[in-house]
């Protein structure tokens, strides 16, 4: 066999070879965990702070349900779209992100996909049930002794705890939006009915 | 460009190629060479590819949180690349489609899966039985096997006016139902099979990891899992939690549900008030089913007041009955401690009349131990006295007297558009014809009293009020009454409240039929005057105590009979013929 015909057996070989490996390595790789990262949260009190300031550095998105004491100035989730997908691919890339929903899976799950697309996303810690908690009652003054910041972070929480756990006593915000009733993810077509 | 220089570019572009496979290739070749991960599933290892990615998972408590993935929601846990592993998925596990593979397989729960599958609230046999009685397609509401919600056959039209209501409006609320998406849906959840019920927060008592979050799948099914599906017809988990629906513009309204439909508030029941939820009262065999296949809830209801609270035939049975009974109650006892609920006590639980061990109860200490929290609560005794004891009260279920209030919707008018559109709970397709409902006025009222479907006099409620028009040749208008445990609890309500003989035809309706067969029945003529009769003499004989009520059949014979004593007879005259106490029809027109 001449060198010219060995030479170009082993070009063909070497680049056969290369591409069924690279076939092959596409075939069988596995996926690998999706990086993941879990949700940093935050306590509702952090929430009503942030929501407080004027204007909010952060958009508090509520997944599901309405809370019996308003987050004022959350928006539904339905206003980003009818599903999980709209929501992520939605959801504002410059500003922080709060969660906050009733079924912690759903909430978690979609931090994740929100972080992994490079938002800066925390959770409601405890989610709407930790926060109708907290805006139930006042929160427990603290003892004679207590620090100065102490008692600074105790009054905060109780103007927080008035501002949104009390409707009477709630100052008129610009920045009040209704929680509108969540839209069903999964389309925006028909609804089933129930009857009575 | 020479012939060398070509070579050499191609040597090259190989020789690249095979660098950029080989370095892709590696982390492929070594994923392959790694051990498949294992799980163990009923006593034998079987490999768990899934685990793989999905190690980190968190969220699953200590019964499912070592089988891995592929149990419940299939695919191929043999396989290392994700399109393969994933074929088949099960995104919904528990699902009563699947759940012969998932949930009731052998190594699982074959038992429990195979007694869902014929229990109540997976088939609703009684919705569709009803419903056909009252469209006037059945002579009775006793219904039959093709009742079934799931077994409704999908393909065959055209279907009867009854089955058309049924899909457009309540089809949904089985087990057997294909839940719409995976997850928490809350009240709005419909369907599911297991998962249905057992759907619970992630368990990380153990502390979080970085792991995502799955749901946990606790033998205990909270309220919150009940709620949506009971929150309709009867709307017993409202009223449990003290909350009536009411008519749009209502004054009493405080709120509206999930639903928008507008609410009030109303005393809530004493054991919802004490911290019970759904699963305190309700055995896993009454929801689960038992294994026979019942038309209606009475049938398979086997917990009763009296299993608790005593006042009823031997209700305290400490002895064992069958073996699957304890079987269970076993499995539950070890669920309960795997949860990390505070121990039950030593001793033996109290037991339904069908032997069922209420395995939260403790029988020496008459207590329970509460499902949500585990808190121990002291279970009253009913009292002995003359209120339980009284002659003709021994006919009366104990919620006849003490249910508080009921919901109550006087009437209902059903038509049907055929050009408009609904979806088909059955099929999720949006198919002609739309029923247009019309209420005449949601809202809560004392509970009416018949004859149940187990013989005693209990609470009814207007079971369908209706006429339904445009979509039978003749309109159907008729009043139905349903039996109904409104699920009120309270102190006995006052005698007058059944008693009063202005009020019987509120109390007692004459006039209807019950959405339950014999011996279910509205009162006779003659018991109706009874209830009258009794009323005319409470005014003055208020307490249980009082003498004539010792034997009142005596009391009322000595009276007309004219044997009391003659200052007794004075004393009655007026009541005797002024309000007709005898009963005697000719002495009850007032003066």
């Amino acid at each position: 066999m001449n060198p010219r015909t060995i030479r170009i057996t082993f070009i063909g070989a070497a680049l056969a070879l290369g591409v069924a490996s690279a076939a092959l390595a596409g075939r069988v790789a596995g996926p690998g965990p999706t990086p993941s990262v879990a949700p940093a949260e935050v306590d509702p009190f952090s929430v009503a702070g942030l929501l407080a300031e004027a204007p909010p550095d952060v958009v508090v998105i509520v997944l599901e349900g309405a809370p019996r004491h308003p987050l004022r100035g959350a928006m539904p989730a339905s206003s980003f779209g009818a599903d999980d997908e709209a929501l992520v691919a939605g959801a504002p890339k410059v500003r922080r992100i709060v969660l906050a929903g009733g079924d912690p899976v759903r909430v978690d799950r979609i931090a994740r996909k929100l972080s992994s697309s490079g938002r800066d996303v925390r959770v409601l810690a405890g989610g709407l049930g930790a926060w109708d908690t907290a805006m139930d009652a006042d929160p427990k003054a603290p003892a004679d002794g207590a620090t100065v910041e102490v008692w600074a972070a105790y009054r905060s929480r109780l103007a927080l705890r008035r501002s949104f756990g009390d409707a009477a006593a709630a100052p008129v915000s610009p920045f009040a939006a209704p929680i509108a009733p969540i839209a069903a993810p999964g389309g925006g077509g028909a609804k089933k009915r129930e009857g009575c | 460009m020479s012939v060398r220089v070509t070579e050499a570019v191609l040597i090259g572009a190989g020789l690249l190629a095979l660098v950029a496979a080989i370095s892709l290739l590696g982390p492929a070749i070594r994923h392959s060479s790694k051990p498949m991960p294992t799980v163990l599933l009923g006593g034998a290892t079987r490999a768990e590819g899934c685990l793989s990615c999905h190690a980190t998972m968190q969220g699953l408590g200590a019964a499912h949180a070592g089988i891995g993935c592929s149990p419940c929601h299939l695919g191929d846990p043999t396989a290392r690349e994700e399109r393969i592993a994933h074929r088949g998925l099960e995104r919904l596990p528990g699902d009563l489609h699947t759940s012969s593979r998932t949930c009731g397989q052998g190594a699982c729960h074959p038992i429990e899966h195979a007694r869902v599958q014929s229990s109540l609230m997976a088939r609703a046999p009684g919705i569709l039985a009803v419903d056909r009685f009252a469209f006037g397609e059945r002579p009775t509401p006793d219904g039959d096997e093709a009742d079934d919600l799931p077994g409704m056959d999908l393909r065959k039209g055209p279907i009867s006016p009854a089955e058309l209501h049924v899909r457009k409006l309540c089809g949904s609320c089985h087990l057997a139902a294909r839940k719409e998406r995976p997850g928490d849906l809350g009240e709005a959840a419909r369907g599911g099979g297991c998962a249905a019920c057992h759907l619970g927060a992630p368990d990380v008592r153990a502390g979080r990891t970085g792991g995502p979050l799955h749901p946990d799948v606790p033998a205990d099914v909270p309220e919150r899992r009940c709620v949506g599906c009971h929150a309709r017809s009867g709307r017993i988990s409202l009223s449990y939690r003290g909350v009536v629906e009411l008519e749009p513009g209502d004054p009493r309204v405080v709120g509206a549900l999930w639903d928008g439909r507008p609410v009030g508030a109303a005393p809530p029941d004493v054991h919802a008030k004490a911290g019970m939820t759904c699963i305190d009262c309700h055995t896993e065999r009454e929801l689960m089913g038992d294994g026979t296949p019942h038309r209606h809830a009475h049938e398979g209801l086997e917990v009763g007041c009296v299993d608790c609270h005593g006042g009823g035939p031997s209700p305290r049975v400490e002895e064992p009955t069958t073996p699957d009974r304890e079987r269970v109650a076993e499995l539950l006892r070890k669920a309960w401690d795997r949860a990390g609920k505070p121990a039950l006590p030593d001793g033996p639980p109290l037991r339904t009349r069908t032997g069922t061990p209420l395995w939260r109860t403790h029988a020496p200490s008459a207590s329970l131990a509460l499902s949500q929290t585990g808190g121990r609560l002291a279970i009253p005794p009913a009292k002995d006295g003359a209120h339980h004891s009284i002659g003709g009260h021994e006919r009366l279920d104990c919620q006849a007297c003490h249910s508080a209030w009921a919901p109550r919707c006087t009437s209902c008018h059903t038509r049907f558009d055929p050009n408009g559109a609904d979806l088909d709970h059955a099929t999720g397709l949006l198919t002609k014809g739309s029923w247009i409902e019309t209420a005449g006025g949601n809202g809560l009222g004392p509970p009416l009293l018949a004859v149940g479907p187990r013989g005693a006099i209990g609470p009814y409620v207007e079971g369908m009020r209706l006429t339904i028009a445009n979509v039978v040749e003749v309109p159907i208008d008729r009043v139905l009454w349903a039996p109904l445990d409104p699920h009120t609890t309270a102190k006995a309500r006052p005698c007058a409240s059944c008693h009063d003989p202005a009020a019987v035809a509120e109390v007692a309706p004459s006039e209807g039929e019950t959405t339950r067969s014999a011996p279910a029945r509205l009162l006779t003529e003659e018991e109706r005057a009874k209830l009258a009769r009794v009323g005319r003499c409470i005014p003055c004989h208020s307490s249980y105590d009082d003498v004539i009520w010792r034997d009142a059949a005596a009391s009322f014979s000595r009276l007309a009979g004219r044997s009391a004593a003659p200052a007794s007879r004075a004393a009655h005259d007026p009541v005797l013929r002024c309000r007709g106490a005898t009963g005697d029809p000719a002495a009850r027109t007032p003066r």
